[in-house]
């Protein structure tokens, strides 16, 4: 099968010595629900951001969808963006924009501004946006400003913004780093739920392996910039998971407690995802 | 033992400094003093001689001939008002190049901070006087110098304020291949809109205050009247303008407090 | 059709935010037609521009000595007043203060009249002054006190009132008097705010002292209104080059002061 992104070398070097990512090269195929795990500074969040060009990469190749990245700029770019979504651990919304058009933000790439200052977004475009709304549970509160909302349900608009541009790649930075175990569980739920059904390749930054395993088709293990793990979830042993956090197992098994208090507080409090889970169907 | 006898600290930091600086300002005083050639007595006396002046002469306020200042109070607002939207239109415009979360350009940057800076720190009643050099005597000036110091003011409000936007939120809208203008519009307005509202709002009480000012640089506007009444020892007449000023500085006040409330 | 449209905004924003640019633009017509600028000759007089400017630029050297001993005048002027202004502004405020004034008649007596007086700006308090005590430094130092108590007051009393009652409550119950309480416990609590306003009023008194020069206070304004009123373009110039970047390196100074201030409490 023809990968749909495809790494090659990837090096990031900020300002003279810091080496974020050591020469990466991977590639990931249609479908897959990739997670990418690894202690603080090993260079997630750059990994994640070089390949939609949010950071420019010092040296490598990016071919995504038969197209090279690297190279993009200008509209180009910001077409082949369009093509990627992303979810942040801030959400970055627009507070005091609401819900609504924070979703519709999805679909500036195509709207030319003097519809979109108006709010004259095409009539499919608000339809599936309120379609997303509602599946992810949140129809009643479409002009609610983004910034009343909770961590949990605005990470839930973050993922229907994303969706919204029809991405044929998702990323997500440390999507639940943010929020409770409860609405943790939620969204991560809602994004595998949602990526399978559409058949969308996921790549997802997180620290917390129990997560990871959970959910992943493929788990990636980067150290100090460098993929030192790369293969299915049941072949990550424990033995690998402490030496990708090697010199940082204080951050591992705290992660990995607070990992697992989520899940189990979420098998506790069954009834409230059920709840969610019955509101989005 | 001897730990006994010895004082106590009430402070850990060296008391030194606090002495330093009482003394460097009580020197600087002393200069000033006796630089200015103030005698002391002429200082002290200075406020209870203009208070005694003021209540012998200027009071009772005359105001009889209110109704003829109603066209130059109005002028006065006129100036304030026109000033303050057109500088901070042109304010955004520069707070927006000048703040990195909108502008990536270095040297522009630099450029408009400058321009800015420049602006804000000439005094008003300069700009006035250098102004009235230009273009002779008019409201004209008056609007213009309004527009210049608000614009040096409003410009490092805004640019703060849009520097304060985080960027995290506009790099969701870059993900979402957004262009410029519209991360400008849909990312930073929004977020911007509050600020905006309340230092425009207060550019708005300080020009009314300034305008006020500005007849004494021959610009139009109220304050000229003051100052030729004062000349005439009208000083009655005089007072009822204060007054009369007063109140519309009051009442601007009390309209832009209003406003901030209500709009934010 | 109409069942289908999905709006965007809640009902009734689009109108309101109508409704607003229309009232802007009004108010902004109104104003316009109002002063009723004569735009005419502003574009006539337009055309001096280049030749004003082309005369500006040329610097006179000679009137540098002179200028720079004008601007230590401002800056003693602006700094005596602020001294006084400050101490005259501590007292008061703690008098004012919602949470520890002694007296709430007092408090409000104080808060009102100091709103008065700040509304009249420091030029015209200058007019007043110099009709009662003549021209010279005393005047400018008086007018400027004026301005300077009443900015104070308003912000260490907001400064104070920001304090709460916590501190208070907690000192009166262990049975210190007003003066202790004040001096023991706000004053230590407000001191950086305080400093951060008399940093800011520093800046506007200089800039009120200078400009005090054009109603014929002494100091640098008086110089350069007096170079402007002979058409004196290259001393002008250089008049105000002096001014402007002695206010810059003041407004670096303060801005300085304020962030180590700020940095250094927390
Ligand atoms: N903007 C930046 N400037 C300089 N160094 C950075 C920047 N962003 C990240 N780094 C450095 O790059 C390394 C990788 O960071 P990051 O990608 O954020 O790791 P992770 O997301 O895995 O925690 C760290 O050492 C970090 O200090
Ligand atoms: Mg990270």
């Amino acid at each position: 099968m023809e990968p749909l992104l495809s790494i090659k070398d990837l090096v990031k070097v900020y300002g003279k010595s810091t080496r974020a990512l050591n020469g990466i090269s991977i590639d990931f195929y249609p479908g897959e629900f990739i997670v990418v795990i690894g202690p603080s500074g090993a260079g997630k969040s750059t990994f994640i951001r070089c390949i939609n060009r949010l950071i420019d990469s010092t040296e490598g190749n990016l071919v995504f969808d038969g197209d090279n990245l690297e190279k993009a700029s200008g509209s180009k770019l910001r077409k082949e963006r369009s093509k990627i979504g992303m979810i942040f651990q801030h959400y970055n919304l627009i507070g005091r924009t609401n819900v609504i058009k924070n979703v519709l933000h999805g679909r500036l790439h195509d709207t030319p501004l003097y519809k979109s200052i108006f709010g004259f977004f095409k009539h499919e475009d608000k339809k599936e946006a309120v379609e997303l709304l509602e599946k992810v549970g949140l129809k009643d509160q479409i002009y609610k400003r983004a910034d009343e909302l909770s961590g949990g349900q605005m990470q839930r608009v973050g993922i229907c913004r994303a969706l919204l541009q029809r991405p044929k790649l998702l990323l997500a930075d440390e999507p639940i780093a943010s929020l409770d175990p409860i609405s943790a569980n939620i969204v991560m739920e809602q994004l595998h739920n949602i990526s399978k059904e559409k058949k969308l390749t996921c790549i997802v930054n997180l620290h917390q392996v129990d997560y990871a395993k959970k959910y992943a088709s493929r788990i990636v293990g980067i150290k100090k910039g460098r993929v030192v793990f790369d293969g299915k979830p049941a072949e990550l042993s424990d033995k690998i998971i402490r030496s990708i956090y090697e010199g940082k197992e204080s951050q591992m098994t705290l992660q990995n407690d607070a990992a697992q208090t989520g899940i189990s507080t979420g098998v506790k409090e069954g009834p409230a995802l059920q709840l969610t889970g019955g509101q989005k169907a | 033992m001897s730990n006994l006898n010895q004082k106590i600290k009430l402070d850990q930091e060296d008391s030194k400094k606090p002495l330093l600086i009482a003394a460097l300002i009580c020197a600087t005083i002393l200069f000033s003093v006796i630089y200015l050639k103030i005698s002391m007595i002429d200082m002290m006396m200075g406020l209870p001689n203009f208070i005694l002046f003021f209540f012998q002469n200027f009071f009772p306020p005359s105001l009889e001939n209110v109704q003829q200042y109603i066209p130059a109070v109005l002028d006065t607002i006129g100036y304030a008002v026109i000033a303050t939207f057109l500088s901070s239109i042109l304010a955004l415009i520069l707070g927006i190049l000048i703040s990195e979360n909108t502008n990536k350009f270095k040297s522009i940057r630099m450029i408009c901070r400058a321009l800015v800076s420049v602006m804000r720190n000439i005094p008003f009643v300069i700009w006035g006087a250098l102004l009235v050099y230009i273009f002779g005597l008019g409201g004209i000036v008056g609007v213009l110098a309004l527009i210049f110091v608000t614009i040096g003011f409003l410009g490092k409000s805004y640019a703060e304020s849009i520097d304060e936007i985080s960027g995290e939120k506009l790099e969701a809208l870059r993900a979402n291949g957004a262009s410029y203008f519209q991360i400008l519009l849909h990312g930073v307005l929004p977020q911007f809109v509050p600020s905006w509202i309340n230092w425009t709002l207060f550019s708005f009480e300080i020009n009314v205050r300034a305008s006020v000012v500005l007849g004494l640089v021959g610009a139009g506007g109220i304050g000229v009247l003051i100052d030729t009444n004062i000349n005439l020892f009208n000083y009655g007449e005089a007072l009822g303008i204060i007054i009369v000023i007063v109140s519309i500085i009051l009442l601007t006040e009390f309209v832009t407090n209003t406003l901030r409330k209500k709009l934010i | 059709m109409e069942m289908n449209y999905i709006r965007v905004t809640s009902k009734g924003s689009i109108w309101k935010m109508i409704l607003l640019v229309a009232a802007l633009v009004s108010i902004f017509v109104l104003a316009a037609m109002l002063i009723n600028l004569n735009l005419e000759q502003f574009f006539a007089r337009l055309e001096n521009v280049p030749g004003v400017l082309n005369s500006m630029m040329a610097i006179d050297a000679s009137i540098i000595p002179a200028a720079l001993l004008e601007l230590v005048t401002s800056l003693s002027l602006a700094f005596l007043a602020l001294v006084v202004g400050v101490f005259l502004a501590i007292i008061l405020s703690f008098l004012a203060a919602s949470n520890i004034t002694p007296n709430n008649f007092l408090s409000s007596f104080i808060k009102g009249s100091f709103a008065v007086i700040r509304s009249i700006p420091s030029l015209v308090w200058g007019l007043m002054v110099i009709a009662s005590l003549g021209f010279g430094n005393t005047s400018g130092f008086i007018a400027m006190l004026f301005s300077a108590i009443a900015y104070l007051v308003k912000m260490f009393t907001g400064s104070i009132e920001d304090a709460g009652y916590d501190v208070i409550e907690a000192m009166r119950s262990t049975g210190a008097s007003w003066f202790n309480i004040v001096y023991h416990g706000l004053l230590p609590l407000c001191i950086t705010s305080f400093v951060a306003w008399i940093t800011v009023r520093f800046e506007g008194n200089i800039s009120e002292s200078i400009s005090l020069g054009i109603i014929g206070v002494g100091g640098i304004g008086l110089l350069l209104t007096q170079a402007i009123g002979t058409y004196n373009y290259a001393q002008t110039t250089t008049i105000v080059i002096i001014i402007c970047s002695f206010m810059l390196i003041i407004e670096f100074l303060m801005t300085r002061i304020k962030s180590k201030i700020t940095h250094g409490s927390r």
